[in-house]
């Protein structure tokens, strides 16, 4: 299991790529994240939420009401091109973090 | 021939049934105490809680148990409006200032309605209890020559004159009355559905305070053509622009109302089957 403030700082940038790829909904997000990470990362999953309109709020997702295939409501979320904009910025800050360390622990740096 | 009773078991079984929308109901009751979520968060969580529901129940479990487990998934109901709070503590004010703006809306409209009833009495009650005798005084003249009764012009005076408020007074307090007698036999939220019609959305409360203020209005101008200006009176503009500002009150209220109405899904929650 990973700390808890390694997870609360990965939150922001694990929700805008999972939105990068196509709008979802609180649910889906989850799975995603615990399927990614291999269980490694476990939300709670009622405090996903507070995460998403923050930042909603940001303007960086946007969301919205809609009935799913099954017939369920849902509130999808999606990402805004502010959110993108922002995505494109932490992904850097995230990638230098990631090649510091791995340089430090001699691993190969395999991302750019 | 006899049915055969039923094995005891069975019996037992049925009891104790998991009655999955009742427990969802509860929970929604337990979210719905905790001021910080607005009914949009709670509609997600119920959506969310929904989707681990079925996810569980895939995956085996019975209702009772996937229940309780995606119960706990999303968490205690108090830590959830802790989050939410943390999140943003604006937020738990938006529909406090909304509620509070439709109250004072509705207290404005009785008030000025109160007072159009209460005319409305004057003129056309009043006369009544003046005229019948019987009505006020069920004694013999007797009886009321040593005893001191109200006469009838005590009575009107009581009731309907101009300087007596009671009648008045139990008006404005109709509302509390009416409250208190639905709070205590437990059909307050059931009576208030209308609320929901008139909170639809947005654009339909829009249109509905715009009917109503267009009538206001009409009824203004029509009390204007009928009205007669004699030599104390004061000009018919002056009260137009009295009675054009008198709205300014409401229509605030309404813009305040539309303005922090909650956004939430309207369409009526599932049951599962």
């Amino acid at each position: 299991m990973l700390a808890k403030d390694l997870v609360a700082a990965s939150s922001r940038p694990l929700v805008l790529s999972i939105l990068a790829k196509g709008e979802s909904y609180g649910y889906e997000i989850l799975q995603k994240v615990r399927e990614l990470s291999g269980g490694h990362i476990e939300w709670s999953d009622g405090m996903l939420y507070p995460v998403l309109h923050r930042l909603e709020r940001e303007k960086l997702i946007e969301s919205e009401w809609k009935e799913a295939e099954s017939g369920r409501e849902r509130k999808y979320y999606f990402l805004s091109s502010k959110g993108k904009k922002t995505l494109a910025a932490e992904r850097e800050q995230w990638l230098k973090v990631h090649n510091t360390l791995a340089k430090l622990w001699n691993i190969k740096p395999a991302l750019t | 021939m006899a049915e055969s009773p039923q094995h005891p078991r069975k019996i037992m079984e049925h009891q104790t049934r998991f009655d999955v929308n009742a427990a969802i109901e509860n929970w929604r009751n337990e979210l719905s105490a905790q001021a910080a979520l607005s009914s949009d968060d709670r509609r997600e969580l119920e959506t969310h809680l929904r989707e681990a529901f079925t996810e569980l129940k895939a995956r085996g479990l019975n209702d009772e148990e996937s229940f309780v487990l995606a119960r706990h998934r999303v968490g205690q109901p108090q830590k959830l409006a802790d989050e939410f709070v943390k999140e943003n503590p604006a937020k738990i004010w938006r529909e406090r200032i909304f509620w509070s703006a439709a109250i004072l809306l509705l207290i404005h409209l009785w008030s000025n309605g109160s007072q159009m009833f209460f005319a409305i009495c004057r003129t056309f009650v009043a006369p009544y209890i003046l005229k019948n005798h019987h009505f006020i005084s069920p004694f013999p003249d007797w009886v009321r020559f040593y005893l001191p009764l109200p006469s009838n012009i005590d009575l009107y005076n009581l009731l309907f004159g101009t300087s007596s408020m009671l009648m008045f007074g139990y008006l404005c307090l109709l509302p509390v009355i009416g409250i208190a007698l639905l709070l205590s036999r437990g059909r307050l939220s059931g009576s208030f559905s209308w609320a929901q019609f008139i909170f639809r959305s947005r654009g339909w409360f829009l249109f509905i305070s715009g009917v109503f203020f267009l009538l206001w209005i009409l009824f203004i101008v029509n009390s204007l053509l009928r009205y007669e200006n004699q030599q104390n009176n004061p000009p018919p503009s002056a009260i137009l622009t009295a009675n054009l500002i008198s709205l300014l009150h409401p229509a605030t209220l309404v813009a305040v109302i539309a303005w922090f109405m909650p956004t939430q899904n309207r369409k009526p929650l599932e049951q599962v089957k």
